[in-house]
């Protein structure tokens, strides 16, 4: 009896030890984030003196009222949200398309197509960008949405999931699609992508986050002010080249509005990741 | 409604495999036809070139008048159901069963029509508004059914269908695919490896074994007449007891009299314990003896050869398995199965005499494996 409960301690003890060491790690990996959205409520002498303080001393929104008084700002938002919203449906679409085609269609040259693919994903982005700049402009797509937007449409890593997934679904329900009367993109649309809603709901999120959060393609394809996005705006107010002083507070607001619609769309649509092909075949 | 015919069917795979040879049978208008036989034997890449989703590498296959080698599956108005059900499941019942009347553009009203009947023939009128995910397996089984039904089409082809259903339900739904098929008297291929399947749903049963046909006959002659030692090995439970050499048992006209190496094959229930008045038998010890309620199953040694020949071990067992079972075999004695009144008292070690129904008696040649009559 003694030693089970010196063993049900032991227990308890290596327990509070582990969840000790995990929210070292949590609190590690959020100060970045408490420290940005804290000095956002700061005054610019409070975020000066105090960088590190978690207590705005006084709170104050002022900020953000800058920020809304900004027409930039709202320039920023609205180049963002055309062109991730641009990307994110498009690129799922794209991908998606030559997921399948890689997992389901006969055509020559198959296998060395989907070999590029993945030797693309092998290449880091920065040595891409000078080329893609070059292309842009070949193409005339020099500061125009366009050349933000086209470029970002496919991705090697978007394609190589839904082809994965793709490959997951049982191919008798594809067949019976075709005796059922279902051409090729039939049985693409109307089967095969809504069986695919793990996969699209993880691309859209990843192709979301990607775009809004890209910064280094927006650089190379655009330089008119009123083509620029929210990443590319907040840098430049990082890199102060709007104003004097280290104006902590009002980039930090910028910062952590800009985190808002990925969080809310990561929460919204986790809770939407499921198995879709329940009940499909009897495995 | 129409008639299949295959008219020297083959089908080699990409790596000179060939999966069916040489294929020819001929399924009548509103027939019930099984293909049966052991994995590998050919009988669902059949099936599935009639579908249209397993391409002809030779001959021509016939639905009705149409040769339907290079038409696409849906333009050859057939219907399937798969082994594994393959239902939608992002789809509602209604939505599954209604699908393929969709993608024909029926008219909706009339659609949702055939589809309320539909699910009353099926018996899931209750449950139209359920995804797959909320149906038991034999519902799901029933989905895919209906799904085949709805079309009413020229021919219903079904890919081992029950195999992933328990014992009890599949009794019952074997008799409910009997049922509907015969009230809508649509022609039908039926694949199966169970032979209990085969016999009690065909009209007629064809027996395959890697790629060729073996036998295609009413299932009372496959068990009755089998063409050959493997049909005969494989139809029947539990299998023929065959024989090296033909124990002395007297034989037909016209047998063995050109000096062939014959066996003898002996059906279960063709053995009895002897009495005083029964005709040829033979000796042999109790090994073990499996009650069976109505009957018992007697094992029985006796002085005589077992015919290990790959055809009949692979009427038994699988291709795979083929060399297990001979290895368990080779002991050189033989052991025969006897079915036996519940009533008879035999029990192991007990010495019997088995009469013999000379009438039920098998031969066939060594050799081809083929029947002598």
């Amino acid at each position: 009896m003694i030693s089970e409960a010196a063993a049900v301690r032991r227990r308890r003890f290596g327990s509070a030890m582990t969840y000790s060491f995990l929210l070292a790690l949590a609190i590690i990996y959020i100060f970045p984030f408490v420290i940005a959205v804290v000095t956002s409520f700061k005054t610019e002498p409070d975020a000066t003196a105090n960088p590190l303080s978690l207590t705005p001393n006084p709170a104050t929104t002022s900020a953000f009222h800058q920020l809304s008084a900004d027409q930039d700002f709202f320039t920023w938002v609205k180049n963002s949200v055309i062109v991730t919203l641009s990307v994110t449906f498009l690129r799922v679409f794209l991908d998606s398309l030559a997921g399948y085609a890689l997992a389901r269609l006969r055509f020559r040259g198959r296998g060395a197509a989907f070999a590029t693919i993945v030797a693309v994903m092998a290449v880091p982005g920065v040595v891409l960008l000078i080329p893609k700049f070059l292309i842009i402009r070949q193409f005339g797509m020099y500061d125009t949405y366009y050349g933000m937007i086209v470029p970002l449409l496919v991705d090697a890593a978007g394609v190589f999931i839904m082809k994965n997934f793709f490959e997951s679904i049982p191919v008798s329900v594809e067949e019976s699609a075709r005796i059922d009367g279902a051409n090729i993109f039939r049985i693409y649309w109307s089967i095969v992508l809504p069986m695919a809603r793990p996969a699209l709901v993880t691309l859209f999120i990843l192709s979301f986050q990607g775009s809004w959060n890209e910064l280094a393609q927006f650089i190379i394809s655009a330089q008119s002010a009123g083509l620029n996005t929210l990443t590319k705006g907040v840098a430049q107010l990082a890199s102060g080249q709007l104003g004097s002083g280290n104006r902590y507070p009002l980039k930090l607001a910028a910062s952590t509005l800009m985190t808002i619609p990925v969080a809310l769309l990561f929460f919204v649509f986790q809770r939407r990741i499921m198995n879709a092909s329940e009940g499909a075949v009897k495995e | 409604m129409a008639a299949i015919t295959f008219d020297g069917v083959s089908k080699t795979y990409g790596d000179g495999f060939p999966a069916v040879s040489e294929l020819n049978l001929d399924v009548n208008d509103g027939e019930f036809v099984v293909l049966v036989g052991p994995s590998g034997c050919g009988k669902t890449t059949a099936l599935r070139m009639i579908a249209g989703l397993e391409e002809i590498t030779g001959g021509e296959i016939r639905i009705g008048d149409r040769v339907v080698n290079n038409l696409p599956p849906r333009d050859r108005d057939v219907a399937m159901v798969f082994q594994n059900y393959a239902l939608y499941p992002h789809m509602t019942v209604a939505e599954n069963i209604g699908f393929a009347l969709r993608m024909r553009k029926v008219p909706k009203q009339e659609a949702r029509k055939r589809i309320e009947e539909t699910a009353r023939v099926i018996g899931l009128v209750d449950h139209l508004n359920r995804k797959p995910k909320q149906l038991s397996g034999g519902q799901r089984q029933r989905v895919a059914m209906g799904r085949a039904i709805v079309r009413e089409p020229q021919v219903f082809l079904m890919d081992e269908p029950l195999s992933n259903l328990d014992a009890k339900l599949r009794v019952q739904m074997r008799a409910e695919i009997s049922r509907i098929q015969r009230q809508l008297a649509v022609t039908t291929v039926y694949v199966t490896h169970d032979q209990v399947e085969a016999m009690t749903m065909g009209d007629r049963v064809a027996v395959m074994r890697r790629g060729v046909l073996q036998q295609f006959d009413a299932p009372q002659k496959l068990y009755e007449q089998p063409a050959n030692l493997f049909v005969a090995s494989f139809i029947g439970s539990p299998a023929m007891n065959v024989l090296e050499g033909t124990l002395g048992l007297p034989l037909p006209a016209g047998v063995g009299a050109s000096g062939k190496r014959l066996a003898v094959g002996i059906r279960p229930e063709a053995l009895s314990l002897a009495t005083n008045g029964d005709g040829p038998r033979v000796r042999g010890v109790v090994q073990t003896v499996e009650a069976l309620g109505p009957e018992q199953l007697a094992h029985v040694e006796i002085a005589a050869k077992p015919v290990l020949v790959e055809d009949v071990l692979e009427g038994l067992v699988d291709a795979e398995q083929a060399g297990e079972l001979a290895e368990l075999m080779t002991d050189g004695r033989a052991t025969v199965i006897a079915r036996l009144d519940a009533s008879t008292s035999v029990r192991p070690d007990d010495a019997v005499e088995l009469a013999v129904d000379t009438r039920k008696l098998h031969f066939f040649d060594l050799e081809t494996g083929e029947a002598c009559r």
